[in-house]
């Protein structure tokens, strides 16, 4: 891994100094073509000046070259960089899921993983590497003029200096409440199109889409006034960069011309000690751009940086037990007591002294209202979150177990599972990569699919639209219990199976389903009865009953009813 | 990073026909890009003339003070009109950006959802139409610039000395040639990039989103590999891409910095050879010299700028492309009229005779329907479905329906999930048509009534209500098109046991709990029918999320809302099944 960073630092130094030499082309081109014309018109054999025609025409190709195979260079190390960029992020969001990210607002994490990593390329391309080139030229440009004129040097190093410093720090310094204030508006903006979109239709047949349109568009007004705030300060910096090209100009000239008079400078080196400001102050004043993309860049990755240094809802154990809940085979014994669950930021347990024993093979529903904890029992026994008090497979704590080692025996079936945007077969597939396409059709059977399957134009090769949009609710969760059929897990945790079918159709993926997890153990989270006979037994969670804090009022003493 | 254009730039005219304020910005312009190019010549000739009066001219500071001076002054100038422009392009950006995302979303509103992919549409109009700023604040004005300042210098080293003014006309056209050619042979390829880089972005959103399902079943480390594979092919495919569309840069760069060495060749030789002397000759020659970068300076700009307005190019080509869009049919013929027919429909409708005459006025023609909208509540219509048949593409058509809602009574559909319950509420307020058969309110076919008179004589609650960032009240208030009173929301939400009104949600919904975003849904729903009183009511899932006790609340207060109203709800609840005058399944 550093080895591959290193090869990308390498890379980008690379293109850093391809940068800085086709710049410096650039300044030597001038400076010669100066010198060349000067002492020209001096008269003196042709071949005095071969040298000087020779490299004029040189540094004119060299310029273009070097820029080209820069371009190159820098951008191929910015795509590697971004690559594994990328794929650490997704790494550290793999350890964080679905506990560790505070709102799993799809739309924020899709700008987050897709602007914010380019952002972080824009950074090095835009920002580090114009920043080097500029450096480099200045101080080249410095040493010739020194060398010829050391007043002229010390001039053109102040003016330098002053662009390079007020130049940038106008562009970030006032720009930076903007950065911020375009950030979240856009977030905001793109979650609010998005719901517009998706409820079009209500709203139009409401009549509110207008209203709606105008509520969203606000956030349009906040991202452009933010803009215009960036417009100005983006002007102030393109305005010093130049004034301090002017003074290095005039400065230039104005201790050139009497060092000529006084006999320390030659005259035929006036036009260099002239041009050699036009050609250095080049790339420094590319440097407001690079700043204030250097800013938003720094956004970027600060938002990276939050869920890269978020920590870990449930870290592995550094030492993982050897996993074997049932050195028999088969389903392990799973005993919980007094279970305490918090979500992380969370200040109340959602789930508290809970107790349950389940026997391999057993089928148990886990009944209660809304709020009551049965999701977060559901990711607690995933493994997803830490937990308080007992919840042992096969007599060792599922604290002591790896993450990965839990979820290869229990399996979960949500109400949020995600339906990907590829064909039924992919979606199915991911449960068990060897399935076979008889496997994949006896999966959707038991939860219930067969007539849908049958009624699919492309069959299993049937893309699934965004988000499963083709699907309707009912549809979706089925196909959900069929992934969850085919990974064959010894312990599979069905939460709310018939949130979205009738009465008949519930029933009958229950009882199919139950035929089909004979022998393995099934705990059936709902918050309404389950039709007879399809689980042995019935354990009721309380609704979430608030514990006075002792520094609070006891909300019940006032005749408050509880939240939820 | 970089993006490629799909297609050379230029000035759009689409864009700039879109954009009010463009025209003008373009013109503002021009004539900062006049002066500024007054400011080069005027500061070369300085320059020039300080360097050869104190060189060949022997002449001292004292005597070259006033054109030192005057140097300083134009120099100070083209620095604060680069600044004015800086700034003035992106105030026409912002404004353009909000002119273009507004028509946007108001033809997005108007076209059948579905059509265009939500995520992406949303990225695609604030992120895309973002990426316009590189357009305008600084790839227009460069282009504006590219032609004003070679044409200002020409002139200039022209009158000066002809040779290298023929050098620069004789390059600089071939710096835009090769642009179109590299352009136009990697067109086909840069727009399939563009493709390929919103299908990356798409992907992994997909991806994130389906994470903690990902992650249940042991998939989701493997998943790493496969973006491995998938954006070392993507980088690949654009550095094989960008090996190709640089090469514009590299000609560009050539032909500038080779044409000012030949310049300086020349002019040296010439001096040489005796064709230039004196002080006016080193002076002539110095500013041929340095007016010679500054023909080609504005033109490297642009292609450096290029590459920064590609994408925003290619965001507003899509924009375009909806923009371009037919919008639903049914919409069409009811939303630039919907004042006269609404009235003549509604009335043959409510079975009353009501009709307004010809000549009366749109606007009070909009007033008496929607007071006629309120007469038809001792009369709610029934709803007939006559052998309708609904068909989604690629899908097998839904069976034949024929299905009476009695009028005044509460019907129950309890038909199996997937058997077109849902679809056939979306078809009584428009957005579905069957493909054959069809649906009538009373005796009028709804594909005679006005659609817009429809819709408001209905409130509906679909299964998944809409959120839009802001409070619960906000919310809530969008039920009715004209506001709401406070007390009237406050009741509500009470009604629906929704949570309180100053609570914030968040436009994805996150902030409430779905059975307490589902309840803000039915707050909305009431609201609707409290205030309009429709004499229709469609509910679709209301008590989903709801646990039994919290429907049977629910269910409590919407009793009296049901009186007199034809009520017709999707549900499998035998709460909901309770209060049914009549079960319909099929």
């Amino acid at each position: 891994m550093s080895f591959v960073r290193n090869t990308i630092a390498l890379r980008l130094g690379l293109g850093a100094t391809l940068g800085a030499l086709a710049q410096l082309s650039a300044l030597a081109l001038l400076a010669v073509s100066g010198y060349l014309i000067s002492r020209a018109w001096e008269q003196p054999p042709i071949l005095y000046l071969m040298v000087a025609i020779t490299s004029v025409r040189l540094f004119g190709i060299s310029r273009g070259v070097l820029r080209y195979t820069e371009r190159l260079v820098s951008h191929d190390a910015a795509f590697r960089g971004l690559e594994r960029l990328r794929i650490a992020v997704w790494r550290k969001l793999v350890r964080l899921a679905p506990a560790g990210v505070p709102v799993w607002r799809s739309g924020d994490l899709q700008a987050r993983l897709v602007d914010d990593v380019d952002g972080v390329g824009d950074r090095w391309l835009r920002g580090a590497l114009p920043l080097a080139s500029a450096v480099i030229v200045a101080v080249c440009a410095v040493v010739l003029q020194t060398a010829l004129l050391p007043a002229a040097g010390a001039v053109l190093a102040a003016c330098l200096l002053a662009a390079a410093l007020a130049g940038p720090a106008l562009a970030t310094w006032t720009s930076r409440y903007a950065v911020r204030a375009t950030a979240s508006a856009r977030g905001d903006l793109t979650e609010g199109v998005r719901a517009l979109l998706h409820g079009r239709e209500e709203l139009v047949a409401a009549g509110t889409d207008a209203a709606a349109l105008e509520h969203v568009l606000e956030g349009d007004d906040r991202l452009r006034r933010a803009h215009a705030r960036i417009a100005w300060t983006a002007g102030l910096g393109e305005a010093a960069g130049l004034l301090a090209l002017a003074a290095a100009v005039t400065g230039a000239l104005a201790t050139g011309i009497p060092a000529v008079a006084a006999g320390t400078l030659d005259g035929v080196l006036l036009a260099v000690v002239a041009l050699v400001p036009l050609a250095a102050f080049e790339p420094v004043l590319a440097l407001p751009a690079a700043a204030q993309q250097t800013a938003v860049a720094k956004a970027c990755g600060r938002r990276l940086l939050e869920i890269t240094q978020a920590p870990e809802p449930r870290p592995d154990p550094a030492e993982p037990m050897e996993y074997e809940p049932n050195p028999l085979g088969g389903p392990p014994f799973i005993e919980i007591k007094r279970l305490s669950v918090t979500w992380p930021g969370a200040e109340e347990p959602a789930l508290h002294g809970f107790d349950l024993t389940v026997q391999p093979g057993e089928r148990v529903a886990v009944m209660g209202p809304s709020g009551s904890g049965k999701s977060t029992l559901a990711a607690a026994l995933m493994g997803f979150l830490p937990y308080e008090g007992t919840l042992r497979f096969g007599g060792v704590e599922l604290a002591e177990y790896d993450g990965d080692d839990i979820r290869r025996t229990v399996g979960l079936c949500s109400q949020d599972a995600h339906v990907f945007d590829t064909t039924l077969a992919e979606n199915l597939r991911l449960a068990r990569p060897g399935a076979d396409d008889g496997d994949l059709a006896r999966a959707l059977r038991w939860a219930g699919l067969r007539d849908w399957l049958e009624a699919l134009p492309d069959g299993l090769q049937t893309r699934l639209g965004e988000h499963g949009r083709a699907v309707s609710g009912g549809e979706r969760g089925r196909i959900a219990l069929a992934r969850c059929l085919l990974a064959d897990r010894e312990v599979l945790v069905l939460d709310e199976p018939d949130a979205h079918l009738d009465a008949a159709t519930a029933e009958r993926v229950l009882r199919t389903a139950a035929a089909a997890l004979e022998g393995k153990t099934t705990i059936i989270i709902t918050h309404r009865p389950l039709p007879e006979g399809v689980v042995d037994r019935v354990v009721h969670l309380r609704g979430p009953v608030p514990t006075p804090r002792r520094d609070a009022p006891d909300n019940r003493l006032l005749g408050v009813a509880p939240p939820g | 990073m970089t993006t490629l254009a799909p297609k050379p730039a230029g000035v759009d005219r689409r864009l700039l026909h879109r954009a009010r304020g463009a025209a003008v910005f373009i013109g503002v312009c021009a004539a900062l890009g006049a002066a500024r190019t007054a400011c080069v010549v005027a500061g070369a000739w300085l320059t020039a003339s300080l360097i050869a009066g104190a060189f060949a001219g022997g002449r001292s500071l004292d005597s070259l003070a006033p054109q030192l001076i005057a140097l300083a002054i134009v120099l100070a100038l083209r620095a604060l009109l680069a600044s004015v422009q800086e700034a003035a392009a992106h105030r026409a950006s912002a404004g353009v950006k909000s002119g273009l995302r507004r028509q946007a979303l108001e033809q997005l509103m108007r076209l059948p959802s579905g059509k265009h992919h939500t995520g992406r549409t949303a990225a695609l109009l604030v992120r895309g139409i973002d990426a316009l700023d590189g357009y305008f604040a600084r790839y227009l004005p460069q282009l504006v610039l590219a032609v004003v300042v070679p044409v200002g210098v020409l002139a200039v080293m022209l009158i000066a000395y002809p040779p290298a003014a023929l050098i620069v006309l004789l390059t600089l056209p071939l710096i835009p040639l090769f642009g179109i050619l590299i352009g136009l042979y990697t067109r086909s390829r840069a727009e399939r990039q563009w493709e390929a880089t919103s299908h990356l972005a798409h992907h992994f959103a997909d991806l994130v989103a389906g994470l903690p399902t990902l992650k249940a079943f042991g998939r989701a480390a493997k998943q790493a590999g496969a973006i491995e594979v998938t954006t070392g092919s993507y980088r690949r495919r654009s550095m094989s891409l960008l090996r190709v569309a640089f090469c514009s840069a590299l000609v560009l760069e050539l032909a500038a910095s080779l044409s000012v060495a030949v310049v300086a060749v020349t002019v040296g030789v010439d001096l040489v050879e005796g064709g230039l002397t004196g002080e006016a000759g080193l002076k002539t020659a110095l500013l041929v010299l340095i007016l010679a970068p500054e023909a080609y300076l504005p033109l490297r700009n642009v292609g450096a700028h290029y590459h920064a307005s590609a994408e925003g190019l290619a965001a507003a080509e899509q924009v375009f492309a909806i923009l371009g869009d037919t919008p639903e049919h049914a919409e069409t013929a009811s939303e630039p009229d919907t004042t006269g027919t609404a009235a003549s429909a509604l009335a043959r409708w409510s079975g009353r005779g009501s009709t307004p005459g010809p000549e009366t006025k749109p606007g009070s023609a909009a007033i008496t329907a929607s007071r006629t909208m309120r007469t038809p509540l001792g009369r709610a219509p029934t709803i007939m479905f006559r052998r309708t048949v609904f068909a989604y593409p690629g899908r097998q058509p839904l069976p034949e329906l024929s299905l009476t809602v009695p009028a005044g009574q509460t019907t129950v559909l309890t038909a199996r999930s997937g058997a077109g319950k849902s679809t056939l509420m979306a078809a009584l307020v428009g957005f579905r048509q069957p493909v054959s058969g069809s649906i009538a309110f009373d005796d009028a076919e709804l594909t005679d009534l006005d659609l817009a008179a429809v819709r408001r004589s209905i409130a509906w609650l679909p299964q998944r209500p809409v959120l839009i960032d802001g409070t619960v009240a906000e919310n809530v208030r969008l039920a009715v098109p004209d506001g709401a009173s406070d007390p009237a929301v406050a009741k509500a939400i009470a009604a629906a046991h929704a949570p309180a009104a100053t609570r914030t949600v968040a436009a994805d919904g996150s902030g409430l709990s779905a059975g307490e975003a589902a309840r803000v849904g039915l707050a909305r729903f009431l609201l609707r029918v409290d205030l309009l009183d429709p004499p229709v009511l469609l509910l679709d899932e209301p008590t989903a999320h709801l646990d039994s006790d919290t429907e049977q609340a629910v269910l409590d207060s919407f009793a009296p809302y049901r009186d007199q109203r034809t009520v017709l709800i999707a549900s499998h609840r035998p709460a909901v099944r309770a209060i049914a005058d009549r079960e319909v399944d099929w």
